[in-house]
């Protein structure tokens, strides 16, 4: 069993650090000095060394082919909705100023030549997610879903 | 090092000029180191992938956001950590809701929480699947955050400031969660050291 003299205590709380190469270099060089007249404290930070090494065996994950053709399918599919998205805001922005100004003009209710409202309601998601995308934003993951739906909208202002 | 860092560096600045040949050279140089963090970190392979997967594609939407100045192998580990963090929290939910109980069968990713069993202290010609499995389950039984501190130092070559960059933590933070891994670590690795001296270092705090 080491002894554990106030020094040693001190040492011991450093040696992980020491062996890393972390410490400033007064430190170090006050830990290089006590382990060269402590056989316990160089005894321990020996046995992290080993330790560390022992390391890299753990194994790491097994051989696949690349992840690189699933990788750019989805990134040029991300791509594209980003197209269609900024398409599409352009678009129903426009749409959304055409219709404030034929209510205005008209006064009348024509609803019939309205294009679905939902597209409407999700103006301010479409623009949000266009801008996202402007900026390198991420909207990946669930709000794929959201994206794709956004996506399916487009098909109904071409039908419009 | 320095032409390491380099070549991430300009590889992601043509990423984000939209050279998707760039982007091809990232992950392929990359994917492997990532794939082999997120399968240590999380022990299950499908999970690791996915996890390495998403992290291309978020280098990739962020591509015009990245910061010349950030070290890129930094950066990337930084997604990777973040990603592995939420595989291993829905993973967690996932659990509850589905067997609130058990505890995965396969024993694969029983992380900090449940002490793996105590390996019978194997002779001194452990086998080396025996010692893949002591050295994984040793890790499994880290914290999240001192296995996470622990793979990015040890593995990936971060320095103490980058894990600390990548893990959103102070140095001395990081220090500690490190010092604690190995104090940690050394009953299970005993068998492996063949300690014949009982370690002075080791009880908990
Ligand atoms: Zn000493």
């Amino acid at each position: 069993m080491m002894e554990r003299t106030g020094l040693c205590a001190e040492c011991a709380e450093l040696l992980v650090p020491y062996i890393d190469g972390e410490l400033p270099p007064e430190e170090a060089a006050a830990v290089a000095a006590h382990l060269a007249v402590c056989p316990a404290c160089s005894r321990a930070a020996d046995e992290h060394r080993r330790a560390w090494a022992l390391l890299a065996d753990l194994p790491g994950a097994p051989a696949v082919d690349s992840l690189w053709p699933r990788v750019a399918a989805r990134s040029r599919r991300i791509a594209a909705r980003a197209r269609v998205l900024r398409r599409v805001a352009a678009a129903a922005a426009a749409l959304a100023a055409a219709f404030t100004l034929f209510y205005f003009v008209s006064g009348r209710d024509n609803s019939a030549a309205l294009p679905d409202p939902d597209l409407l309601v999700h103006l301010p998601v479409v623009e949000q997610y266009a801008s996202l995308d402007e900026a390198g934003g991420e909207w990946l993951g669930e709000d794929l879903d959201l994206v794709q739906a956004v996506f399916e909208l487009t098909q109904e202002i071409e039908d419009f | 090092m320095k032409p390491e860092a380099e070549r991430g560096r300009e590889l992601m600045l043509r990423l984000a000029r939209g050279d998707m040949r760039a982007f091809e050279e990232i992950v392929v140089s990359y994917e492997r180191a990532v794939r082999n963090f997120a399968f240590r970190y999380l022990g299950d392979e499908r999970k690791a992938e996915d996890v390495a997967q998403e992290t291309f594609l978020r280098v990739y939407t962020a591509r015009s956001r990245w910061r010349p100045d950030a070290k890129f192998h930094t950066w990337l580990f930084t997604i990777a950590s973040r990603l592995c963090l939420n595989a291993i929290r829905s993973q967690r939910r996932e659990r509850r809701v589905m067997r609130p109980a058990a505890v995965g069968g396969d024993g694969s990713d029983e992380l900090a929480g449940a002490p793996a069993r105590r390996t019978a202290s194997p002779p001194d010609g452990v086998l080396a699947a025996e010692r893949a499995e002591l050295l994984r389950r040793a890790v499994a039984a880290l914290s999240e955050n001192q296995r996470r501190a622990l793979l990015l130092h040890r593995f990936e070559g971060l320095s103490y400031r980058e894990v600390a960059e990548a893990m959103g933590l102070t140095l001395e933070a990081v220090r500690s969660l490190l010092v604690r891994a190995r104090r940690n670590l050394h009953d299970r690795l005993a068998p492996l050291l063949r300690a014949d001296e009982p370690a002075a270092e080791g009880e908990e705090p």
